[in-house]
C-alpha cells in the first residue's frame, strides 16, 4: 500500500515534493476539466500587498483628479470635499478592479506588474460573479474601514477603533487559511496565485557526452542501490553552475557514489563530472525500466520498505 | 550495460514532443502579453489541441519520466495554457446588458418576501417614530444623530426648516450641499451595513432598517408640527424614493444572506450561503446603481426643481420606473420561479 501511495504522482519524488511545498509556499491543486491535476504556487502576502498599494495608487489618482474637476467647476469647503472625494473613490475603486480583473483575466495592472492572478479554486474559468464578488467584498472588508479611519474625529472613537480592530483581522486572516484567502477569496471561492512560468530545460540525458563518458559502463547491481530521490538529488547538482563551491561538491559525490557501487576504477579529476553525467543516464534509464514494469523506487531505502509492508 | 539519450524512453518521449510545447509557449507568451484577440488564425485554431496536448504529455510524464526538470515545466505550462484556455469569456457589454436584462429583475422578483420584509420594517419605523415624536418632541433627539439634524430640530423656527427646503438663501446652498453630501455617504453606509451584516442571521439589518424608518418619521414629525409636512415629503420624494429603495434593495440583499444562514435547507450552510449569494450581489450592485442615481437626483434635480408638486411627480415616476423595470423585465416563456439549474455553473 505504501509502495502504491508512493507511486501515484511519480514524476516528482514524495521527500522532494514536501520539500518544495516548504520551500516555494503554498501550493494550490487545481484539476481541470482534463482531470490531469496540477499545482500553483500561491502568490505571497507581500507580492499581494505591493499589488494592492499600485491599484490604490491608480484609482486615488484618478479620483484626485476628478475631484480637481469638481474643484474648478465649483469651490467647496474641506467637508464637503472629504465627502465627495470619498464618495468619488467609493465608486471609482469597485467597478475599477471588477473591469480590470474581467478583462485581463484575474489580473488588476498591480496584479500584472507583481506577476499575480486571481484564479477559481475549482478547475473551470473565473465567473464574472466570482469577479464580483471577491471585489465587493474587497469594498467591505478593506477601503470602508479604511475610510472610517481616516474620518475619525477625537470625540468619537468607538467607530474608529471597532474599524481598526477589524482591519486587523481582515489583514491577518489569509495567513490562518490554507491557500492564503482573504475572506472575498473564501467566499468567491478564489485564490490568488503567482503566475506560473519555468523554462524548458535541456535533457541531461540526451546532453552530447565527452568521449571519455563512452567507457563508463555500470551493471544492475551497481544500479539497484539508489532511487529516484537520489537521481534526482544528483540532477539538481548537474544542473547548478560550475562555481567554487560546487565543484567539490561534485567531486564529492562522485567519490561517495564511486564507493557505495564499488567501482573498481579510480577517475582522474577532470572526468569527474563525465563519470557522474554517465552515471545519471545509465541509472535514470535503469530506473525508468524498472518503473515501467511497476517497480517504482522512490528512494534507496526501496527494498527495506517492500520486506516492512510484507 | 549501455544507456543514452536515444535509448531512454523519457527521452525519445520528449524528443518527439518538444517542438509542440515550444509552440505552445510562444502562443502563450503572445496571449499572456496582448489577449487572446491578437492571435493569428493558426495560433488561436492550435491553442486548445496543443494545450489538450500538453495536459496529455504532462500525465504521461509523470507516469514514465524521472526528470523532474520535464515535469516541472509541463506542470507550469499546462497551468498557464490553463488559465489562457479557461479564462472569462464574457465581454464586458455582454455581462453590463444581461444584468439589465434579466440579472437584476430576476433577482429582485426572487426576494419578493425579504424585501416587503425591508419595506415594512422601515415603515414601522418611521410610523413609531413620528407617533412618539407627535406626543413629545424631545424623542427626535433620540432618533436623529447630530450630524444628520444640521440644526433641524424641535426648536427651529418653521422659518429655518423652510429655508433648509427651499434653499431661499444664498448661504444655505453651501450647508444644504455639505448635508446632502453627508446624507448620501451615510444612507450608503447604511445599505452597506445592513447588506453585510444581514450575513449575522438578518438581525442587524432589520435593526438598521427600523432605525433608517425612524429618523425619517421623527424629522417628519417636526415638520408637520410647523405645518411643513407637505413640503418636506416633496423634499425627500425626489431622491428618497430611489435612495431609500436602494436601501431596502440592499437590505433585501442582507436577508437572502441572513436567510441562507437560518435556514439552510437541505443544502450545508455553506452552499446555501454560495447558492444565495448569487442573488444577493446582483441586488447590492442594483443598490449601488440606484443610490448613483438618487445622488445625481439629490445634488442637481432637487436644487433646480423647487416646487412641491414637481418635486413629488419626478420622485414618485422616477420610483416607478424602476419598479416597471424591476418587475417587467427578464420575463421569459414559463415564467422562471427559481434560478435554472443549467446556468448555475456559468452565471
Amino acid at each position: 500500500m505504501s509502495a502504491e501511495t508512493a507511486t501515484v504522482k511519480s514524476g516528482t519524488v514524495k521527500g522532494g515534493r514536501s520539500g518544495k511545498a516548504k520551500a516555494g509556499g503554498r501550493l494550490l491543486t487545481i484539476i481541470p476539466p482534463e482531470g490531469v491535476p496540477f499545482d500553483l504556487r500561491i502568490a505571497s502576502l507581500f507580492a499581494r500587498a505591493g499589488a494592492q498599494i499600485i491599484d490604490i495608487i491608480i484609482t486615488v489618482g484618478v479620483s484626485l483628479l476628478l475631484l480637481a474637476a469638481v474643484g474648478l467647476i465649483g469651490s467647496v469647503d474641506f467637508a464637503t470635499a472629504t465627502a465627495i472625494a470619498s464618495l468619488i473613490f467609493l465608486f471609482i475603486g469597485t467597478p475599477y478592479y471588477i473591469l480590470a480583473e474581467l478583462l485581463a483575466n484575474g489580473r488588476t495592472p498591480g496584479k500584472r506588474l507583481l506577476g499575480i492572478r486571481a484564479v477559481s479554486v475549482e478547475g473551470g474559468g473565473l465567473s464574472v460573479h466570482q469577479i464580483v464578488v471577491r471585489n465587493l467584498l474587497k469594498e467591505i472588508e478593506i477601503f470602508t474601514p479604511i475610510l472610517l479611519l481616516l474620518g475619525a474625529t477625537p470625540d468619537n472613537l468607538l467607530i474608529p477603533l471597532i474599524a481598526l480592530a477589524w482591519l486587523i483581522v481582515v489583514v491577518a486572516f489569509p495567513a490562518f487559511t490554507a491557500q492564503s484567502q482573504r475572506i472575498g477569496d473564501l467566499i468567491a471561492g478564489t485564490a490568488v496565485i503567482a503566475a506560473p512560468s519555468a523554462a524548458l530545460l535541456p535533457d541531461l540525458a540526451s546532453a552530447p557526452a565527452p568521449p571519455s563518458a563512452e567507457r563508463f559502463v555500470f551493471t544492475p547491481a551497481q544500479m539497484d542501490l539508489y532511487g529516484a530521490y537520489e537521481l534526482q538529488v544528483l540532477e539538481k547538482l548537474l544542473r547548478g553552475e560550475r562555481n567554487e563551491i560546487n565543484r567539490p561538491r561534485l567531486s564529492d559525490v562522485a567519490m561517495r557514489i564511486r564507493h557505495k557501487i564499488g567501482y573498481e576504477e579510480t577517475i582522474a579529476p577532470h572526468e569527474e563530472e563525465a563519470f557522474l553525467q554517465a552515471f545519471y543516464t545509465a541509472q535514470r534509464g535503469y530506473l525508468e525500466q524498472k518503473k515501467l514494469f511497476g517497480d517504482a523506487r522512490a528512494d534507496k531505502h526501496y527494498g527495506s520498505e517492500h520486506s516492512g509492508a510484507d | 550495460m549501455k544507456t543514452s539519450g536515444e535509448t531512454i524512453r523519457s527521452s525519445r518521449f520528449r524528443l518527439e514532443r518538444e517542438s509542440d510545447w515550444l509552440r505552445l509557449q510562444a502562443i502563450l507568451d503572445q496571449a499572456e502579453r496582448r489577449g487572446v484577440k491578437s492571435l493569428a488564425f493558426e495560433d488561436a485554431r492550435d491553442l486548445v489541441t496543443l494545450y489538450r496536448q500538453a495536459v496529455n504529455a504532462l500525465s504521461v510524464a509523470r507516469e514514465i519520466s524521472l526528470d523532474s526538470a520535464i515535469v516541472a515545466y509541463l506542470e507550469s505550462l499546462c497551468a498557464r495554457a490553463y488559465l489562457v484556455v479557461y479564462a472569462p469569456r464574457a465581454s464586458i457589454r455582454g455581462v453590463v446588458s444581461r444584468f439589465f436584462r434579466q440579472g437584476a429583475p430576476l433577482a429582485f422578483r426572487r426576494s419578493g418576501i425579504e424585501l416587503v420584509l425591508a419595506f415594512v420594517l422601515m415603515v414601522l419605523g418611521g410610523v413609531a417614530a413620528f407617533a412618539l415624536t407627535r406626543t413629545d418632541p424631545t424623542w427626535f433627539y433620540a432618533f436623529v444623530p447630530e450630524g444628520l439634524a444640521a440644526g433641524r430640530g424641535p426648536q427651529a423656527s418653521a422659518d429655518a426648516l423652510r429655508r433648509v427646503i427651499y434653499d431661499s438663501e444664498p448661504g444655505a446652498i453651501e450647508e444644504l450641499g455639505a448635508f446632502a453630501t453627508y446624507l448620501f455617504s451615510h444612507n450608503t453606509r447604511v445599505a452597506i451595513f445592513s447588506f453585510v451584516l444581514g450575513i449575522l442571521a438578518c438581525v442587524p439589518s432589520a435593526l438598521l432598517m427600523l432605525y433608517n424608518g425612524s429618523v425619517i418619521g421623527a424629522l417628519g414629525a417636526i415638520y408637520a408640527d410647523k405645518g411643513l409636512g407637505l413640503d418636506l415629503f416633496a423634499w425627500l420624494s425626489i431622491h428618497g424614493v430611489t435612495e431609500l429603495s436602494a436601501i431596502a434593495i440592499a437590505t433585501a440583499g442582507g436577508f437572502r444572506l441572513g436567510r441562507a444562514v437560518l435556514f439552510p435547507g437541505e443544502k450545508t450552510r455553506k452552499a446555501a450561503l454560495a447558492d444565495a449569494a448569487h442573488d444577493a450581489v446582483k441586488l447590492a450592485v442594483l443598490a449601488a446603481l440606484m443610490l448613483v442615481a438618487a445622488g445625481l437626483l439629490e445634488g442637481f434635480a432637487r436644487q433646480l426643481v423647487t416646487a412641491p408638486v414637481w418635486r413629488i411627480a419626478i420622485g414618485w415616476s422616477i420610483g416607478a420606473l424602476w419598479f416597471f423595470w424591476l418587475l417587467g423585465a427578464g420575463r421569459q416563456k414559463g415564467f422562471v420561479r427559481s434560478r435554472p439549474v443549467a446556468t448555475e455553473a456559468t452565471s
